[in-house]
């Protein structure tokens, strides 16, 4: 008995010395950062592309996160992840990225400093839950980045829910500090847009404000997240395009005059780099709300043309827009679904609303996929480009039908290698099945049941959607005068012809350092109102396609003002990874089968498996014992 | 133990309680998936749009706190009531390759079943890009969870004799081990204790492993709360043995 006694408490000492350890061991190992990253992208590692901006770095950048303590429990992680991604980076930099952390609660007299901060670093009002009682308290949750006498201040706030989810925190947050060294690393990039602000309609006023809109707003937010904000530039009536500025974006250019395409013609000999967003027609515009609900409600929707004036500007430089709007059955399988429909009630005879779930195809809303439903590559988007590769999908709404003009090209002349001083690419197109749809009376069918069809002596052929065109170019008016002047005319506000604008700047007719001319078929992929008329459709196919085209429009700015790492580290955060959803109800029965239904008949399958074998043996075994 | 193992994975089989925790599993995971949706967020395959299996895996916890003790409740009461235990004891058998025998017993039938939940990541390759390191992230933490309840049932059920009693209170610790580290949970305790209760969460570090980052501390983890259990089953057999 003693000595079982004795058994007993050496088992419950030798027990509670292993819980010790594996608790010490525990306590050791929660230090270490020992990690594999099973995902495809890696995304949950630091990617190299965010090593190389912080191995960039020459002189020291320090990052100082001024975070409260405590937090929101719901926010407990963020400093510890935040520690974790900022080793990493200090890690990767040469000892040129530092950082600290401070709780401005607890040092006296930094709150009044960070409050005088351009933009004042303010704490934010979080509701939070202690011990089951909500109470609402602030916060300091920003980071400040200081690289020589650049500073760029970042809310950690602007991440809204994937600050509260730790993973989406940890995914995103490696391209929100390379984006903040790459801003303060390049205080001088410069974005200018020219667009035409359109005031809202007097009925929706209320809703929409009254404030005229170009419907940018979000793409300039993105914009401004690390880079300097986008700047308005003038061109109209004589305006010029500011020497500081090192990319311009024409959004949905209409009646461009000669003056106003001298202005670009020159912009883009100077070496930099002009994104046009091209558009036949109207449509999203906040001026034209209510049409547009009323078309997509009836069916067809009356456009209002725009003359871009920009086709014979382009064919110089080898991409040759037309008229009409691009169709392709193939890249518009996206459909909307309508859910209140006017019918007649068979029992009353009454015309009544009655909710109706019917998907309906956009056949000018283009969505061309990187990859087919069968994950083969469909050739529509170029492999080589670093932006809009690997985006997965694209949209472009109402395309204008674009072809390259590789004859226009050879006319840039070569280098001195003998090799073509300008090249243009078609990063997207459509499907081979494209064709040209004209448009009468400015009235577009806006869906069918099932695809339009092709009128009979429709030409189809593959149509590019996004074109670069790169090199060293010849201007568009070289050698032209006009009259005495080098410049063109200028139009005054109303139509009177103006001698040019006095400019003190010589005239390039080569351009002296390569530019970049970037050509969208369709401008639309970045307006707010297209955004938001996806979403009211509860058009879940477009509305990604929409998100995925603005994302790699992103890429494309961040690509040519400061390097392809931004894009790089973006990259699998935009990943495509959204189902088949029309395959997906076309195969609801069929998946349910596969998910729900087999799995049970597959075990009564392996139960009754097991019972035969197990009964044989005991039939043998009986056997055997009987001697028979 | 590999004998002990075969002895016990043949028990389950022949009766009927591996059938049911099987179909109970699978048809709890892939109901909730595809079917009802997500207790709470009403999430389905269907609404979420995309080939994350995030929700689809969140569900696993849910269902081993109630699966995994019923599958364990009956490793040691029935040996304990029956007075088979004694017998077991003469076997020349050290104690820890009959806990450890049981326990992979146990192990293997849990994955059996997240065997049988393999058409569905495969279902929804088919209709999107799916990407497959969360998918075995999320397979491993399934594993591991699996083991670590599994563990604590065994130890309650050498600790309590009556299979009931034992099925509540490991489900009951199962059921701490998740909330534990839940953000909900954290609004309700009191700030100082939030530290302790993200340490020992199962929940927090399933959710790591199953975004497909493996990290050797939380594996590290989920195997020592799985040893310490069965170093405990062990000294309570011991004791057992001895009175």
């Amino acid at each position: 008995m003693a000595n079982a006694r004795s058994r007993f408490w050496v088992n419950i000492t030798t027990a509670l010395f292993t819980v010790a350890i594996v608790v010490l061991a525990n306590l050791a190992l929660g230090g270490t950062r020992w990690q594999f990253d099973l995902t495809e992208d890696g995304r949950y590692t630091l990617p190299e592309a965010a090593k190389r901006v912080a191995g960039s770095l020459d002189d020291t950048l320090t990052v100082t996160a001024y975070i409260s303590e405590p937090l929101p429990s719901y926010l407990d992680f963020v400093p510890r992840a935040l520690q974790t991604r900022l080793e990493e980076f200090a890690a990767a930099s040469n000892g040129h990225f530092q950082f600290s952390f401070k709780s401005p609660e607890n040092e006296a007299g930094l709150p009044a400093e960070l409050e005088k901060h351009t933009p004042p670093i303010k704490p934010y009002p979080l509701a939070d839950f202690v011990q089951g009682k909500q109470t609402t308290g602030s916060y300091y949750l920003w980071l400040v980045f200081r690289y020589g006498d650049q500073e760029s201040a970042y809310h950690l706030l602007e991440m809204r829910e994937a600050l509260a989810r730790e993973g989406e925190f940890l995914k995103l947050l490696p391209f929100q500090i390379a984006s903040k060294i790459v801003k303060v690393r390049n205080p001088e990039a410069q974005i200018g847009i020219v667009s035409e602000k359109k005031t809202p309609p007097p009925e929706l006023q209320q809703q929409l404000g009254r404030d005229p809109s170009d419907g940018l707003a979000q793409l300039r937010e993105v914009i401004s997240r690390h880079l300097p904000p986008a700047r308005d530039v003038q061109l109209r009536h004589g305006g010029q395009i500011p020497d500081d500025i090192d990319m311009l974006m024409l959004y949905k250019p209409d009646n461009m005059g000669e003056s106003e395409l001298f202005e670009l013609d020159q912009f883009l000999l100077k070496g930099k780099s002009l994104v046009v967003l091209l558009d036949n027609y109207s449509t999203f515009d906040v001026d034209r709300v209510m049409e547009w609900q009323q078309g997509l409600q009836s069916g067809s929707m009356k456009m209002r043309p725009l003359n871009h004036g920009m086709t014979e500007w382009l064919a110089h430089y080898g991409v040759v827009p037309s008229a009409g709007v691009l169709e392709d059955a193939e890249c518009s399988a996206n459909s909307v679904n309508t859910s209140m429909e006017v019918r007649q009630d068979p029992a009353t005879q009454r015309m009544m609303l009655v909710p109706v779930e019917r998907r309906r195809r956009i056949d000018g809303l283009l969505v061309p996929l990187e990859r087919d439903k069968n994950k083969n590559i469909t050739g529509q988007f170029s492999e080589t480009s670093p932006a809009l590769a690997g985006i997965g999908r694209y949209c472009a709404p109402w395309a204008v039908p674009l072809q390259l003009d590789e004859t226009a090209l050879q006319k840039h002349g070569t280098n001195e290698d003998g090799s073509a001083a300008v090249r243009a690419e078609a990063l997207i197109t459509t499907s081979r099945n494209a064709f040209v749809r004209a448009i009468s009376d400015d009235k577009v069918p806006v869906w069918s049941e099932p695809a339009s069809t092709a009128p009979e002596n429709a030409v189809r052929g593959a149509r590019p959607l996004v074109v670069q065109v790169s090199g060293r170019f010849q201007s568009a008016f070289m050698g032209r005068k006009w009259g005495e002047d080098e410049r063109p005319p200028r139009k005054g506000p109303d139509g009177v012809v103006l001698p040019a604008m006095p400019n003190s700047a010589a005239r390039i007719d080569v351009s002296r350092e390569p530019g970049q001319l970037w050509v969208f078929a369709d401008s639309d992929f970045c307006s707010d109102y297209a955004a938001i008329t996806a979403r009211n459709l509860a058009a879940q196919d477009a509305t990604v396609a929409l998100q995925l085209a603005m994302a790699g429009f992103v890429n494309v700015l961040d690509g040519v003002l400061v390097g392809d790492e931004l894009v790089e580290i973006r990259r699998p955060n935009i990943k495509d990874r959204t189902v088949d959803t029309a395959r997906v109800d076309e195969e609801r029965g069929s998946i349910l089968w596969r998910t729900v239904g087999l799995t049970p008949i597959l075990l009564l399958g392996m139960a009754l498996l097991w019972w035969l074998v197990r009964s044989a043996g005991t039939r043998v075994r009986r056997a055997s014992e009987s001697g028979v | 133990m590999i004998t002990i193992a075969w002895k016990e994975l043949r028990s389950f089989l022949n009766s009927p309680i591996a059938y049911i925790f099987l179909i109970a599993f699978t048809g709890w995971l892939s109901g909730s998936y595809f079917v009802w949706g997500k207790v709470g967020q009403g999430l389905t395959f269907f609404s979420v749009g995309n080939t994350s299996l995030d929700v689809y895996f969140s569900l696993v916890p849910q269902a081993f706190v109630l699966l995994v003790p019923a599958l364990a409740m009956r490793l040691w009461p029935d040996e304990l009531k029956s007075g088979t235990v004694e017998l077991l004891m003469t076997y020349p058998l050290r104690t820890w390759e009959v806990v450890c025998g049981k326990f992979l017993a146990g192990l293997a039938l849990i994955a059996l079943g997240l065997v049988f939940t393999l058409p569905v990541p495969w279902t929804v390759a088919i209709y999107g890009d799916l990407d497959w390191g969360p998918v075995w992230g999320a397979y491993i933490a399934s594993l591991m969870l699996g083991g670590a309840f599994l563990s604590i049932g065994l130890f309650m059920g050498a600790l309590c004799s009556e299979q009931v009693t034992a099925f509540i209170v490991t489900a009951a610790i199962c059921l701490l081990f998740v909330l534990m580290g839940d953000t909900l949970i954290n609004l309700f305790i009191p700030r100082g204790l939030h530290e302790l209760s993200n340490a020992l969460s199962f929940s927090a570090r399933f959710n790591y492993l199953g975004r497909g980052v493996v990290d050797v501390a939380d594996a590290f983890y989920f195997s020592s709360v799985t040893g310490v259990f069965l170093l405990l089953n062990c000294t309570v057999i011991e004791s057992r043995k001895g009175v």
